[in-house]
């Protein structure tokens, strides 16, 4: 064993010690759980131990720090609702603390960007999700085809979600708006240049459209948006031209083509309109001010049927543990209170009507929403993500 | 050998090493073979991806593989021979140094250079203004955000693969080789590459290799320079099209590449093997004096100032502005998760390839060499895939234990591996079980059979032989094993996102969800700590190697 | 460490130039290497000295000492291979460096060959494209004509059908001579062989010296091998070098060396030795337990000195026949012929008695361990030529060679 009394092997020891410290704190914690579950039934250790020995071994140190509350208490005080989320935990976080400040209810998250939905469908019936909260409606659309939703009956929802932000059975609901706008070079880009999303693709606008990769979830509804209102041909040519007209290859976020127009490598980009309010009021980035400074907004199609908007929406799972508590979150998350601090915090659009969005969106303009069901839109999503690669618009 | 040292271990010790082989070797591949199941059901992903943009796609991921592997093995076995076969002033620091850029994640160069060398950065700034051009179209300057640029940054952070494994190639090699290469006539650098390089080609195969395969299933560099390789397919089909078959058919296509590639490798180099230590290894370095010392060291400054100063003044400059910000994220915490979660890792997967490789030493049937081949294979996977795989295979065993207890006692006891630190640790050693058995097994190699014989007949019994003769002559394969692990796990993003439990974060994801959102800067103070987690380990791993040079430099006299 | 007189060392160059061996008189003149005042510090520690020595065209010349005297690494100065730090080296004439004027030619520039200790054959490259290294970029009739020479040399030293094999699957002797024809092969002005025999076993090293030597003579290559084997050098050698003490102690023909040791330490390197140390008495003798030793005129009575007698000086002056048989048959005819005159030729005029402590046969010889009755807390190392072996307590009676026996001046 010289290996631990050599210098290195002093260093594993302090790593070695401060592991097992921690392991022990988790052992500790793990087997009152298990024994206080079982009840004292020996048994299931034994069986636990047969079916996985090794991964046993394995745990000499590394036991679970989740487990499951064997008995969910119905009384909100200690009740938990777990949020598998698509979206920033610090987006959605001060309307979650509010949810628990109302409730009673605690919220925890767990995020990421992938595999939700495979996570979700691998656990089945044990999992331990009550809600997903999602960026996008394509992915809800996709859990919904998965089955992992389930139908939640609220007259609250029903009355707070226009019906075209929501799934027709129930299964989904939109929480918050996004325009998908046009925004462009204040000097560079004359009034009337640009009305319609079509106008990207128009000969005048050669070597003058920023967007970011077209397989991007936002770009794609837009573009199946457009398959369902002109039709595939139609989209396809509209994809061609665009992709005559770009400046550059796609790349970047949604800020970096404000930033593009802002410094000069292009004069229009598509953009979601909370990110435009984020540069608008960014303290801690100064110069991010100066981007959005540097533009202005066009909501493309306000003549016509209307801006595509996007969502970002929520679900209660088919297998949740709590139904209730998700479905009490989500009327939460459409409550007045909650969609004014949406506004206020991300300056999205509330879809709750009546309530109104922060100052500085308002300022932009009126928004003409696109009143196509958003159903109508996910159907044709895959279809718009094959259309973006035939097109080759990212290569 | 296998043959020679079999009957040394007869017996119910052997036995149980081979079946702690094959449930390690089982429990390792269990995601792998998810992600077959996975891609077992129909998509048409493939034939789509055909029709449309693979052939660029492919174009892509080959050009970025032979522009990475071209470069990390000039930086590498470049840097690698200078600091092996000459002295300069610096060239104690170089040493280690040079291995530095391993710790910093790749994702964080590319954000640290997009920074610095896009419109609005530092750079063309200055230009601008030393030239007066006023807009983009006034003056040519290279896109950052392109194949070349993930090129540079893929190699800039991969190389001190090559360096390392060639370093220790280049230390190995009789010094008399290079020696006779001159007097028969070859100045240095020819000679270095008629006789030194391919001499220690294995090694440096084996370090391209890791690298390449760090390339193919890179993500976060691609995706931010918008290259869109194979593996950014994958995840297009993946998360854009919503279809993980289709995805996962994709991730066993690349897997069956990477596995040829591999193959290819071993099979040119079977057609020849040798022994390349000799009785008097490298020995000192030649002395360089004046302007070959100072190129010399400019050389291997190059690449660690690119690939590590840099990043990390930058780094520094964000902390000092946004400190306060970061500690109130948990920052502590997360530390501590981090080093934790690659403690943990590490230890395990040398323990595993520990066991993995004695097994396939003493007993060597078909049976457990294929077992421990396959153990290797989880490197050569997307970290997200692979990821997705145990999470199905562990939410299955979960489900199992379940239904059973329901049946039984009527009850369930919930998720007691997916979602918990178990499958997040399963998930890294699933990952990086690769890099831990590579250093064992050569470890393991170095030591003659002569020796297991010896200390058989000094009344060993083969357990004792294992500790008394094997475990103290591996300490350094050994500990080279856990720090590299140990280094990858601390770097390691796409796994932990998808596995970790209910609030735990550590330093690479907190780093992550902040840089996704564009507050990279608020992030600074978490990545400096990703970086330094793995410098420490670093320096250590580079002064234990020297060891044995520095043994043999003092036996020649 | 005592330091020698310079004055020993200037004698080198000279019995050097002049050059013992017929073929080294014919090509008198033509000196193929030529090293002056080399010194060398190693870590602050001084390995050696104003060492110099001249090497004549076709001469094979031997650095005998042993092992960490500087040998290899004066080698290695001649090659190129560490940097000269004081002294000059020329190769046929021309300076290839000079600490003074700073030249330095690196090793690739000065046509120099070598053999290295562990034959250091490319393990990626076969046998033949091994020895084909050092011929690149030579082109036209002399590429042609070294190609042949290969070939010939590879079919008349049995290496014909192993010309594609790789290295590491050659035997010792296969490799070493690989890597002399490697050396060899761009015919260079000066071979360098550092122990090259030290690699093999004994039995094929006797073998492969004879092989090696017709190599070499056949090219017709100056040749300077570093070697801590006395039989290796005295059987290959036209010139021995002896090194220690920080220097060239001694250099002459084999016979000279053995015959006629400067000192201890040279003798110390050809055999087994007995040491007797004392005073010179008032007649010229050196008292010790085997007689009182006749000194040479320039030891003064009372002055101290140490006998170093071989154990080869010792002959046995009666054997019984269960005690021997073969070789001592001869030596007890030796011994009643010696009787009858008296004294045999060549041996001190007394015998030295003494018991038997040990007998060891050696096949050639014998060895024995005997207490001189003079003495008997003693022991004396005697290697007897044939079988000689006495029991254990047997009382022998042996004369001394005079030829065995040196007289050093000792230090008080």
């Amino acid at each position: 064993m010289r290996i631990w009394h050599s210098k290195g092997g002093k260093v594993c020891r302090v790593w070695v010690s401060a592991a097992l410290a921690a392991g022990r704190l988790w052992r500790e914690e793990f087997i009152m759980r298990l024994v206080r579950r079982v009840a004292g039934r020996r048994a299931l250790l034994a069986g636990l131990a047969v079916v996985f020995p090794v991964g046993m071994a394995m745990l000499a140190g590394v036991m679970p720090v989740q487990a499951q509350p064997a008995q969910q208490p119905t009384a909100g005080a200690g009740q938990v609702v777990t949020v598998y989320s698509y979206r920033q935990p610090f987006l959605i976080r001060p309307v979650l603390e509010a949810f628990t400040r109302r409730t009673g209810i605690k919220v925890r998250t767990a995020f990421a960007r992938k595999g939700l939905l495979e996570r979700l469908r691998a656990e089945g019936e044990n999992t331990p999700a009550d809600v997903v909260i999602t960026a996008d409606f394509a992915r809800l659309w996709a859990l919904k085809k998965a089955g992992l939703l389930r139908p939640v009956e609220s007259e609250v929802l029903r009355k707070a979600v226009p019906a075209h932000l929501r799934d027709e059975e129930g299964q989904w609901f939109g929480l918050t708006k996004r325009a998908r706008i046009i925004v462009a070079h204040k000097d560079r880009v004359k009034d009337g240049e640009i009305a319609r999303y079509a106008d990207l693709a128009a000969p005048h606008m050669k070597g003058r459209v920023c967007i970011r990769s077209g397989k991007h979830p936002y770009n794609v509804a837009l573009f199946a948006s457009m398959i369902a209102h002109d039709g595939r041909d139609a989209t396809r040519d509209f994809l061609k031209g665009l992709k005559a007209n770009l400046a550059r290859k796609p790349q970047g976020n949604d800020r970096a083509q404000a930033r593009a127009i802002h410094e000069g490598v292009c004069d229009v980009a598509l953009l979601n309109s909370y990110y435009l309010g984020k540069m608008a009021t960014n303290e801690k980035k100064p110069e991010q001010k100066e981007w959005y400074g540097s533009l202005k907004v066009i909501f493309p199609e306000a003549q016509g049927r209307g801006t595509h908007v996007n969502i970002s929406g929520g679900a209660v799972v088919k297998h949740a543990k709590n139904p209730q508590a998700g479905q009490k979150l989500l009327e939460f998350m459409v409550s007045e209170e909650a969609q004014r601090m949406y506004a206020a915090l991300n300056h999205e659009y509330p879809v709750r009507p009546g309530v109104q969005p922060s100052e500085l969106v308002r300022s932009w303009g009126e928004l003409r929403e696109d009143r196509l069901p958003l159903t109508e839109i996910a159907r044709r999503s895959r279809e718009a993500a094959r259309l973006v690669d035939e097109v080759g618009l990212d290569h | 050998m296998a043959a020679a040292s079999a009957p040394a271990g007869r017996g119910g010790g052997l036995r149980l090493l081979r079946i702690g082989a094959l449930v390690a070797a089982g429990l390792v591949v269990l995601p792998l073979l998810a992600v077959v199941v996975m891609a077992a059901s129909f998509s048409d992903a493939l034939p789509h991806l055909w029709r449309t943009v693979m052939p660029q796609l492919a174009l892509n991921t080959l050009l970025l593989m032979a522009g990475v592997g071209i470069s990390v093995i000039m930086l590498g076995c470049g840097a690698a021979w200078l600091v092996v076969r000459y002295r300069f002033p610096g060239h104690g620091i170089m040493q280690w140094a040079l291995a530095l850029p391993l710790a910093v994640p790749g994702y964080l160069v590319a954000f640290i250079y997009t920074d610095l060398l896009e419109y609005a950065g530092p750079v063309q700034k200055a230009l601008r203004e030393l030239f007066g051009w006023q807009g983009p179209r006034d003056y040519y300057f290279p896109e950052i955000r392109s194949l070349p640029g993930a090129v540079m940054v893929l190699s800039l952070t991969l190389y001190p693969y090559v360096y390392l494994l060639a370093r220790v190639a280049f230390m190995a090699q009789s010094a008399s080789l290079l020696e006779a290469a001159r007097l028969l006539g070859r100045k240095p650098w020819p000679a270095f590459f008629a006789v030194a390089l391919p001499v220690a080609w294995p090694a440096v195969a084996a370090g391209t290799a890791l690298a390449l395969m760090e390339v193919l299933n890179d993500f976060g560099v691609v995706d931010f320079f918008a290259v869109p390789t194979f593996t950014a397919g994958i995840f297009d089909v993946w998360l854009n099209m919503n279809d993980a078959a289709g995805a996962a058919q994709l991730a066993l296509v690349l897997l069956v590449f990477t596995l040829l590639l591999i193959l290819l490798e071993r099979m040119a180099r079977r057609r020849r093997r040798f022994d390349t230590a000799g009785p008097r290894a490298a020995g000192r370095g030649w002395r360089l004096r004046g302007w070959k010392a100072a190129l010399a060291l400019a050389a291997c400054l190059l690449p660690v100032v690119l690939g590590f100063v840099l990043p990390v003044a930058v780094l520094l400059m964000h902390a000092a502005r946004f400190w306060q910000e970061s500690l109130q994220q948990g920052l502590m915490e997360q530390l501590f998760n981090t080093l934790l979660l690659a403690s943990v890792v590490s230890l395990t997967a040398a323990l595993l390839a520990l066991v993995l490789a004695f097994a396939a030493r003493l007993d060597g049937s078909a049976t457990v060499r294929g077992a421990v081949r396959l153990a290797g294979i989880g490197y050569a996977m997307p970290g997200a895939m692979l990821a997705v795989g145990l999470l199905m295979a562990l939410a299955w065993a979960d489900g199992l234990i379940n239904d059973a207890a329901r049946a039984w006692l009527g009850m369930a006891p919930g998720l007691l591996l997916s979602g918990t630190m178990f499958a997040l640790a399963h998930g890294h050693v699933s990952r990086f079980l690769a890099l831990a058995l590579g250093s064992i097994e050569s470890g393991l190699a170095r030591i003659s059979p002569s020796m297991e014989a010896a200390a058989r007949t000094l009344g060993a019994r083969p357990a004792e032989v294992l500790r008394r003769v094997h475990l103290p002559m591996l300490r350094g394969s050994v500990l080279t094993a856990l720090l590299i692990v140990f280094v990858d796990s601390v770097k390691e993003l796409p796994m932990t996102l998808l596995l970790r439990p209910f609030g735990f974060s550590t330093l690479a994801t907190q780093t992550y969800q902040f840089a996704s959102d564009e507050m990279f800067e608020e992030a600074a103070l978490g990545a400096l700590f990703i970086v330094m987690a793995g410098i420490i380990p670093l320096i250590l791993l580079v002064r234990a190697m020297n060891a044995p040079s520095s043994q043999s430099e003092t036996a020649r006299f | 460490m005592n330091r020698h007189e310079t004055g020993s060392r200037t004698e080198v160059g000279d019995v050097a130039a002049d050059g013992r061996s017929p073929a080294c008189a014919r090509l008198q003149g033509l000196d193929v290497l030529q090293v002056e005042g080399l010194a060398h510090r190693v870590d602050g520690r001084q390995l050696f000295a104003d060492v110099s020595f001249r090497l004549g065209l076709g001469m094979f010349a031997s650095l005998l000492g042993p092992s960490g005297c500087g040998k290899t690494t004066l080698l290695r100065l001649i090659a190129g291979l560490e940097p000269l730090q004081q002294g000059r080296i020329s190769l046929g004439g021309q300076p290839v460096a000079d600490a003074e004027s700073g030249v330095f030619l690196p090793p690739e520039a000065r046509r120099v060959g070598m053999v290295f200790q562990d034959f250091a054959l490319f393990p990626h490259l076969t046998v033949r494209q091994n020895i084909l290294f050092g011929l690149r970029g030579r082109s036209g009739r002399d590429c042609r004509a070294r190609l042949a020479w290969v070939e010939e040399m590879l079919e008349r030293f049995g290496l014909a059908h192993r010309a594609d094999a790789w290295p590491a699957n050659l035997s010792g002797g296969e490799q070493q001579r690989v890597a002399l024809l490697r050396a060899l092969a761009p015919q260079p002005a000066l071979l360098l062989l550092d122990e090259p025999f030290s690699s093999l076993d004994v039995a094929r090293r006797l073998e492969m010296r004879e092989e090696m030597l017709e190599i070499i003579r056949m090219s017709g290559t100056t040749a300077l091998m570093v070697t801590h084997d006395a039989q290796e050098a005295l059987f290959m050698s036209d010139l021995v070098m002896i090194m220690g003490h920080g220097g060239i102690v001694q250099a002459g023909t084999p016979t000279e060396v053995y015959e006629q040791p400067v000192d201890p330490f040279v003798m110390s390197l050809f055999g087994h030795m007995n040491v007797f140390a004392g005073r010179v008495d008032a007649e010229g003798r050196l008292p010790t337990p085997i007689g009182a030793l006749p000194v040479p005129p320039s030891l003064q009575p009372g002055q101290r000195a140490e006998a170093h007698v071989r154990a080869s000086a010792f002959l046995p002056v009666d054997a019984s026949p269960e005690e021997g048989q073969g070789a001592l048959v001869e030596t007890a005819a030796m011994a009643t012929a010696a009787l009858a005159q008296g004294v045999p030729p060549g041996v001190f005029p007394w015998q030295v008695r003494g018991r038997v402590l040990s007998a060891h046969f050696m096949g050639g010889s014998s060895h024995l361990h005997v207490a001189p009755e003079e003495a008997p807390d003693q022991v004396l190392h005697m290697q007897a030529p044939g079988r000689f072996l006495p029991r254990s307590g047997a009382t022998c009676s042996f004369w001394l060679r005079r030829n065995g026996v040196f007289i050093f001046p000792a230090g008080d």
